[in-house]
């Protein structure tokens, strides 16, 4: 599991090369990336869920908003009131949302091989990882890239003894990028997209 | 689709698209960081986008000589490149001042988006128009027109013709069969081809006693009242009111294509000018025509919300005020009087560029040895009557039922006379309103030597001088930089922009022997006889018609709130597109003042 991804993926492409999600160990196309945000019912992925979903594709210094992909899911049990007083989904609208599996799957055929960028990207690669492997057999091969972390890469290159403050608000605001309807997934990937495009430009 | 985050719908102008409208919209958008510094759009280039800032700044700008000149600043919510991507050539350049986000609105979503909602289009329209026609921009102008339908776009029906020789039974027949309601009539013994209406068929015969076997060549009329195909429509609404006749022929290439009733007109723009119009034709005392002339406001709202040119509603507004000051005249003064008087309105009503009903500013002019004892208390009855219906008396008292404003031929030219010796104070303001008089009704041969006594001021330099002065008393609101500066009890639009234009052309006008009243006609005079250049002409144009346009909107606001109109502005409470237009309009009149002090030799 710890190989570096090239690798990775070439090894995948030769056990599942010929299989339906091929598509998904294909050469990522060059200067794209999508950024993923999820919404779920807590932070543990083991035993929350997920309630919607949002991705948007960055070309050049673009968000392609109009190229989303967004699900409302429905989970497969009920959220407290505190997850509500997070995310702002009502039980039952998300019981209007697709079937998780459902859902995961779309994505994954809209994804293919592009890189994948989010802010703390593991989480809600952990979330999906369940359904991912039960749908392709096989682990998101996809390069991550992760707004946190380059964030703390720059801080610590700039100010090495200062301690890194990786909250997501504190660094849109350092970074002069307006916070859009947080906590929800399309607000959340729009912010981390636009934070990633003003770092690109120094 | 679900909106995208960050968007403002319900704020301008996207709240002025339906739900189907707001979810294209939201469908179709792309967000960009632009970093500081990043040329957005290229002077003269087309854009792929219209941008709608959501984060950070960026900064209009025009390359000249001297470098660069800034135009203006946009700031999140604000929507740029509209007029790039509807016209495909850019006014301005834009940069980035500060790193921007900004929404990305594909160009061929925006286009079918104005194309299929009529109230977002307008809103683009309506500024960009104006925008387009300060620039000088044909496409701009072409725009603005689309706005006003053309005459061949309505209904014609069909001109056929009959000779002159042709009974009024066999043409009465014709009509019918042909369902039109008038003939065109040609006459070897006449010049060019005449017209008979259903009316005057009827009318020979009931009441001229005609048999119906009777030629029906002797009953036209010439010439023809004519628009061309590619007029706006408007301009017949206007012919026809101010002839007072009910239809007109269409020509194309001089040819009579079409003949077009008020009916036709009417079915474009469903207002009630015609029935005013017709109205007031039909008013036998005073309480009609005032019942008549109540329903003009409403008219000029609905024209105003249609998007119709400024020139066009203030043409149409006085040829209807001129119409209800005519009507009463007669109602009023015997009809053996009428032919040794003449009335006179002054002012802007004289300029025929009147918005709305604004103050009475007339005067009677009487035959020279004229004896009438009853003048005094049939032009109070007049003023009375006109404020009944809504023309408040004038606060200075320029009304023909004042002493001072009813006078005899001869002493109105020793008037003048004196005016000229001693233009200051209320001398100077008499003349002004003077300058821009013209006849409603009565004897208009009266007024020829007034008119040539008030045209003989114009050799007078002095008098020029002292005359072209107050033009320089208001600056313009402007910053340094050419910025609004606020004013916290309003923009006084009248005092800083109409009257430098107005009066500044009224003494050019009277310098170079002009006899218009219009401004507008009075550029285009000024500008053939190159006593102005044509690209300061031009911009004096659209200036008049934007500080005219943001008048009107203003007083049409405080009529809704049931207050007093008044000609103070807010420029903080305007759209940002008005606000531009108006920044745009004050630097005109300035340049023009400027202009003006050099010309007349005014100390600045």
């Amino acid at each position: 599991m710890a190989l570096p991804p090239p690798l990775r993926r070439w090894w995948l492409r030769r056990r599942h090369g010929d299989g339906p999600w091929a598509a998904l160990l294909a050469a990522p196309p060059a200067g794209e990336r999508v950024v993923l945000d999820l919404e779920t019912t807590g932070l543990d992925p083991a035993s929350d869920h997920i309630l919607s979903l949002a991705a948007v594709p960055l070309r050049g210094r673009v968000l392609r908003v109009s190229e989303r992909f967004t699900r409302r899911i429905r989970p497969e049990r009920g959220f407290g009131i505190d997850s509500i007083r997070h995310h702002g989904i009502l039980p039952a609208e998300a019981a209007g949302g697709a079937p998780v599996r459902a859902a995961v799957r779309e994505f994954l055929a809209w994804l293919g091989p592009r890189d994948l960028l989010g802010y703390r990207l593991d989480f809600d690669l952990a979330m999906l990882a369940p359904h991912v492997r039960a749908i392709t057999g096989f682990d998101l091969p996809n390069r991550r890239l992760d707004l946190a972390e380059r964030w703390a890469r720059r801080c610590r290159r700039q100010q090495p003894e200062v301690p890194v403050d990786q909250g997501f608000d504190h660094i849109a605001s350092c970074l002069g990028v307006p916070v859009l309807d947080r906590h929800s997934a399309l607000g959340d990937a729009v912010t981390t997209g636009a934070c990633w495009l003003a770092m690109d430009a120094g | 689709m679900e909106p995208v985050p960050g968007l403002d719908l319900r704020a301008p102008p996207f709240d002025l698209l339906d739900a189907d409208g707001q979810s294209r919209l939201s469908a179709a958008l792309d967000l960009a960081f632009h970093p500081a510094g990043t040329l957005l759009v290229g002077a003269g280039q087309p854009s792929e986008h219209v941008q709608v800032i959501a984060k950070g700044e960026v900064v209009a700008f025009d390359r000249d000589d001297t470098g660069e000149q800034h135009f203006a600043d946009f700031g999140p919510g604000d929507v740029f490149g509209a007029f790039a991507v509807i016209t495909g050539r850019a006014r301005h350049s834009y940069r980035a001042r500060s790193d921007t986000l900004a929404w990305l609105l594909p160009a061929g979503v925006f286009r079918a988006l104005l194309a299929s909602q009529p109230r977002f289009a307008a809103w683009f329209h309506e500024g960009l128009a104006v925008k387009g026609a300060l620039a000088g921009d044909r496409d701009g102008g072409e725009l603005a027109a689309l706005l006003v339908t053309r005459v061949g776009d309505a209904v014609l029906a069909p001109a056929h013709r009959l000779h002159a020789a042709t009974s009024i039974a066999e043409a009465s027949a014709s009509l019918r069969t042909r369902r039109v309601d008038c003939l065109l009539v040609e006459d070897p013994d006449a010049e060019g081809l005449g017209i008979v209406t259903r009316t005057d068929l009827l009318d020979a015969v009931t009441r001229g006693g005609l048999p119906v076997d009777a030629a029906i060549g002797p009953l036209a009329s010439r010439p023809l009242r004519t628009v061309r195909v590619e007029d706006p429509l408007f301009q017949a609404l206007v012919l026809m009111t101010e002839q007072h006749i009910e239809r007109v022929v269409v020509v194309e290439a001089r040819r009579p294509v079409g003949t077009l009733g008020m009916a036709e007109v009417l079915a474009h723009y469903a207002s009630h000018s015609h029935t005013i119009s017709l109205r007031l034709a039909r008013a036998h005392d005073l309480d009609a025509v005032a019942d008549a002339a109540r329903d003009m406001t409403r008219l000029v709202r609905q024209l105003h919300a249609q998007g119709a040119r400024i020139a066009y509603l203030t043409e149409l507004v006085s040829a209807l005020n001129t119409r209800v000051m005519a009507r009463l005249f007669e109602l009023l003064v015997p009809a053996g009087l009428r032919d040794r008087v003449a009335l006179l309105v002054l002012g802007s009503e004289g300029r025929r560029e009147q918005i709305l009903k604004t103050d009475q500013d007339n005067a009677l002019l009487l035959a020279d040895g004229l004896d009438w004892p009853d003048a005094a208390a049939t032009m109070d009855r007049f003023s009375q009557a006109l404020a009944g219906i809504g023309y408040p008396p004038c606060p200075g008292g320029v009304m023909a039922s004042n002493p001072h404003w009813r006078l005899s031929v001869s002493d109105f030219v020793a008037r003048i006379d004196d005016w000229r010796r001693e233009p200051t104070g209320q001398a100077a303001l008499d003349l002004a309103i003077a300058l821009d008089a013209r006849v409603v009704a009565g004897n208009a041969a009266l007024f020829a030597p007034v008119r040539a006594a008030l045209s003989a001021l114009g050799r007078d330099e002095i008098l020029l001088r002292s005359l072209a002065a107050p033009v320089l008393a208001f600056q313009p609101p402007l910053t340094l930089f050419g910025g609004l500066r606020h004013a916290s009890a309003g923009l006084d639009l009248k005092k800083g922009a109409l009257f430098p234009i107005v009066h500044g052309l009224r003494c050019l006008a009277l310098r170079h022997g002009i006899e218009h009243r219009n401004s507008d006609d009075r550029i285009r005079a000024l500008v053939e006889r190159g006593a102005l250049s044509a690209e300061l002409g031009a911009s004096l144009g659209q200036a008049l018609a934007v500080v005219q346009r943001l008048r009107l909107a203003r007083q049409l606001e405080a009529i809704e709130a049931g207050a007093a109109p008044d000609n103070l502005l807010h420029p903080e409470a305007l759209r940002r597109i008005d606000r531009e237009l108006l920044r745009d309009a004050l630097r005109v009149v300035r340049d023009f003042q400027r202009w003006l002090a050099g010309s007349f030799h005014l100390a600045g």
